[in-house]
């Protein structure tokens, strides 16, 4: 019985496992990622296709200020549905945040993008225009605030 | 039954079994030196190597990106994959690390795409390029890198950014 019991007390070899986890430990540090880059997607705006292969979709062109505000120009709505908005321009004013100084105010255009899809479910397009001064940080914001409520088809406009 | 494989393996404490004023434990009695506690490491390095694998990534690093520069953040930002890299730094346009004079950009883009398609003829051109840039660069110096890269066919634009920030 007790010859039984020491043949069900099996010993693992312990440092040959601890040897290959401490080599696969030292190749996946050196070869570990450790800054994630991604990227954020978005199309030639203008040129590539025809007026007429183009096919209309609700968009809006938010032209970048200087100062930090965006208007959004409203492109092949229904004029039902731009009398409904009171106008095609639709201007998002500058952020009143301390840590958002010269940027627009991202809640302001959350509420318009999100009444713009309550008007129109198919408005999925927005275009980008910066202008030349424009911070590279900025236009990597817009098109994140963007991508956040919702828009799929991102384009930038060259100048 | 009392000599179970359970009470043979059952854990003492080496710190108790070296102290010399109430030693505790059989085997470890008045013993000074600690045994090493090998189940513990092997918890540990397994927890390593878990969490190294969870994070490694099959593609490498795609993107050299020198200490100066900054990249802008996105938190809506998808994952990266190979394709023609323009990168901007300190006024020197760079394709694929070699640095252009901003008038030869666009026929060097083109050459890569004509020279894909000649090389191999049976695969798809993507027509996509990378646009590495510091997030205070203005936007202006981005537009001929976008300007030619219409021009040479690159239809999609893929921005590079830090993933996963917080967007203010």
């Amino acid at each position: 019985m007790a010859q039984n019991n020491q043949d069900l007390d099996v010993e693992i070899n312990l440092v040959s496992f601890i040897s290959l986890l401490s080599v696969c430990i030292c190749f996946l540090l050196l070869t570990a990622i450790w800054i994630q880059v991604g990227s954020l997607n978005v199309k030639q705006a203008v040129g590539g296709q025809s007026a007429a292969e183009t096919k209309k979709t609700p968009a809006v062109w938010a032209q970048m200020g200087a100062d930090g505000a965006v208007v959004l120009k409203l492109h092949d709505f229904s004029r039902a549905e731009t009398r409904k908005l009171g106008g095609s321009r639709l201007k998002i004013k500058v952020s009143s945040e301390p840590d958002e100084v010269g940027l627009w105010d991202k809640k302001e255009l959350g509420e318009q993008v999100s009444l713009l899809q309550s008007i129109n479910a198919d408005f999925r397009t927005a275009l980008i225009i910066p202008n030349s001064k424009t911070k590279y940080e900025n236009v990597i914001k817009l098109m994140d605030h963007f991508k956040e409520f919702g828009m799929k088809d991102l384009g930038v406009s060259p100048l | 039954m009392t000599n179970n494989v359970l009470e043979q393996t059952s854990m003492e404490s080496p710190l108790l079994a070296c102290s010399t004023l109430k030693p505790k434990g059989g085997r470890y009695l008045n013993a000074l030196a600690a045994t090493l506690m090998l189940t513990s490491l092997v918890d540990a390095f397994s927890i390593l190597v878990v969490y190294l694998l969870m994070s490694y990534s099959s593609s490498g690093e795609i993107l050299f990106i020198s200490k100066d520069m900054v990249l802008p953040t996105a938190s809506m930002a998808e994952d990266l994959d190979r394709q023609v890299i323009v990168k901007y730094e300190k006024g020197k346009y760079y394709v694929e690390d070699e640095e252009l004079e901003l008038k030869d950009l666009f026929s060097k883009l083109l050459g890569m795409r004509k020279e894909f398609q000649k090389k191999y003829p049976e695969l798809e051109f993507e027509n996509k390029i990378i646009i590495q840039a510091d997030r205070n660069v203005e936007y202006g110096h981005l537009n001929t890198v976008i300007h030619a890269g219409a021009q040479a066919g690159y239809e999609e634009i893929k921005f590079a950014v830090m993933m996963g920030g917080v967007s203010s």
